[in-house]
């Protein structure tokens, strides 16, 4: 039994399609999901790509992005006697001093915002998370309690991708788009990659034959000169997304310039509550919260989170930096680069 | 801050041996064979002829029986197995209980009665034992622990790969912690069992043959711990091939759902052989005609470098890497 997107021949064209069609000279794609990482890194993938071709990461970790501010400011909410409330992912990624994990009082893993119910009055949830995760906050804000408070830290994927073509410092060819946040806000929000910026952008799913599809696709734009937005997902993705829940995340949200940890400020990439929910926005809540500071000393996480490093370039990695006492936030969430490299390596 | 120990100390990767080097630094650990420090499956007393190889195994396995077993045939087959994977027949075991005050007489008697069918399957005989019951709360339910004897002519360690060695596995992997994930988690997958099971007779017939080089039993830490621990005491690297894995469609499923690698999940039932290349097929063939060496297959063979390395199903390359941490608490 094998798996249809898991199909050893098709893979086998489809990498030899991708040699066949790619120019001379170094082609890099960057990717912007911790679940690409995780196809590319658990399937090998990096070796059946031609040498000339690098598929790299991006910040695509929604834990890893969320600044050192917004832990201390859960830190500061716990330690202030209220019950937080949030991820797993979350619960041991450094703030400034201290993670949630180390915060002195009641800390909660919850599997999702389904389960606010359970917790005490006065309690905060912790809402970090990009569109497909948003989605579901926005929806469970529609019936929310009235005595959680809820501290958003949601993120936009195109804004990110907007600011890692900026950089200029950084050249790449193509974007490999995550096809779940393109199945709710569509295509349309990566055209300007497409009208301004002239860079192929492609949206993929997340079995290992979607990845060597949407790269084969980028690589024959490439190939073509063109820059188009294409959907290399289309079992999932509908070019309108999904608009109910585009719907839902406008009236949930308003978009904000927000900080990306290690990165600095994005403009137009932060989700904050709209003043319907200003009742329940937990940044409106007294805390005593240090200097704060993303990066703590010899932690690379910026340089992995922008696609110019690897982990293995840090000496930290899983040396004094592993997930059971992580430096970085990249090594704490199974979407981080440096865990999922710790688990599977780089290409061998 | 006191550090303090965690779960993932005791989850068979790189956590707990980080622990371990701290605690056993100092110890002289050795009777003259193979010794504490080498953290092989068990240590060796060298005899008049071949050594005596003593191992221990504490059980704190939750729930106290799952598909497939419970922790009185886990106990004992998880004892013989470290015996099997040293090259050692078991000559007798013992077997200390932990008792929580109101666990149902039943319960205790359940797992007693399974510890002696597999000890009589085996044909090994529990020697002594010891009984301890402590207050509601200090312990929870039952916890077991066995030690086992056994002599073995020579003796098999698990750091004997050779570049060209073949890699025999003689079961698909990862049924057992997945079984246990699966009971707690009330998911029941059609077919999912525990593979634990006594190895001694796969063991036996490689043996046998004359061509194994090492043997190891991959349990906590699964099969990408267990060779990874074979390669770098070798010194080899191993290539794993992964279209020749045994493979379970249960578990896979499993697996697949719960977000697991079925590598890094614990077994019980399975053992990794190294064999002679030429070998190889013999070994295949001899522990293909034991009970719980049916479904053996060569996977891989050592190879030049470090590091374990896996070909995947779609025909790309990434490393197998210890686990950090077993990625279940009380397994076994």
């Amino acid at each position: 039994m094998t798996l249809r997107y898991r199909d050893r021949e098709t893979a086998e064209r489809l990498s030899e399609r991708i040699e066949d069609l790619i120019p001379d000279g170094p082609v890099k794609i960057i990717h912007v999901c911790g679940s690409h990482e995780g196809a590319v890194a658990r399937y090998g993938l990096r070796n059946l790509l031609p040498e000339n071709l690098d598929l790299v990461m991006g910040p695509g970790c929604p834990v890893c992005v969320t600044p050192a501010e917004d832990v201390d400011l859960a830190v500061a909410l716990v330690e202030d006697g209220r019950t937080v409330a949030t991820y797993g992912d979350m619960f041991r990624v450094p703030g400034t001093e201290k993670s949630l994990a180390e915060a002195d009082g009641d800390v909660r893993k919850l599997h999702g915002p389904g389960d606010v119910e359970s917790l005490p009055e006065g309690s905060v949830f912790f809402a970090p998370g990009f569109e497909t995760t948003a989605v579901t906050h926005a929806a469970a804000l529609t019936d929310w309690p009235e005595d959680v408070h809820f501290l958003s830290s949601g993120r936009l994927i195109p804004p990110a991708m907007e600011l890692l073509w900026g950089m200029g410092d950084l050249e790449f060819d193509g974007f490999l788009a995550p096809g779940h946040v393109a199945s709710v806000i569509g295509l349309e929000p990566f055209e300007p990659f497409e009208e301004s910026y002239s860079v192929p952008v492609v949206a993929g799913g997340f079995e290992p034959l979607d990845v060597l599809a949407a790269v084969l696709m980028l690589v024959e734009q490439v190939a073509d000169g063109r820059s188009e937005v294409e959907n290399a997902y289309p079992r999932a993705v509908d070019e309108e997304g999904n608009p109910a829940a585009r719907r839902l995340m406008d009236e949930t949200f308003d978009v904000e310039t927000a900080r990306w940890r290690g990165i600095g400020p994005v403009p137009r990439s932060g989700l904050r509550l709209s003043d319907d929910y200003e009742h329940i926005d937990a940044r409106r809540l007294d805390a005593d919260t240090p200097e704060p500071r993303d990066l703590h000393s010899g932690c690379r996480c910026n340089l992995v989170l922008t696609a110019k490093e690897t982990p293995e370039s840090c000496e930290l990695f899983g040396e004094a930096c592993t997930p059971a006492d992580p430096r970085g936030p990249c090594m704490v969430s199974k979407e981080g680069m440096c865990r999922i490299w710790l688990r599977h390596g780089g290409p061998p | 801050m006191t550090e303090r120990v965690t779960e993932g100390h005791g989850g068979g990767g790189r956590q707990m041996n980080r622990l371990l080097d701290d605690l056993l630094d100092g110890f002289d650990g050795s009777a003259g064979g193979v010794t504490l420090h080498d953290r092989d499956d068990g240590g060796t007393i060298p005899l008049a002829e071949g050594e005596l190889v003593v191992t221990t195994d504490s059980h704190i396995v939750d729930p106290l029986s799952f598909p497939g077993g419970d922790i009185g045939r886990l106990s004992v087959a998880g004892t013989v197995n470290d015996l099997a994977a040293m090259g050692a027949e078991p000559l007798a075991l013992t077997c200390a209980l932990v008792v929580e005050e109101g666990l149902p007489r039943e319960t205790l008697k359940d797992a007693m009665d399974s510890t002696r069918e597999i000890c009589d399957k085996v044909g090994v005989p529990l020697l002594t034992g010891d009984t301890k019951v402590m207050g509601r709360g200090e312990v929870d339910g039952l916890v077991t622990n066995t030690t086992g004897l056994g002599v073995a002519d020579p003796v098999v360690r698990d750091s004997g790969l050779s570049r060209g060695d073949g890699i025999v596995l003689t079961g698909p992997v990862g049924r057992h912690g997945l079984a246990i994930l699966s009971e707690r988690e009330g998911f029941e997958f059609d077919g999912l069992e525990s593979d634990v099971a006594p190895l001694w007779g796969a063991a036996e017939a490689a043996l046998e043959t004359g061509g194994v080089t090492a043997m190891k039993d991959p349990t906590r830490g699964g099969l990408a711990g267990a060779l990874n621990e074979m390669a770098e005491k070798s010194g080899v690297g191993v290539r794993v091939r992964g279209e020749a894995l045994p493979r379970d469609a249960a578990a896979e499923s499993a697996a697949e759902l719960l977000g697991m690698d079925p590598l890094e999940v614990a077994n019980e039932g399975v053992l990794v052989i190294g064999v002679r290349e030429e070998s190889a097929e013999e070994v295949l063939e001899a522990v293909r005609g034991t009970r719980y060496g049916r479904e053996a297959e060569v996977v891989g063979e050592a190879v030049e470098g470090q590091g374990v390395v896996l070909e995947t199903g779609v025909g790309g390359e990434r490393f197998v890497r210890t686990p950090e941490r077993g990625p279940l608490p009380r397994i076994c």
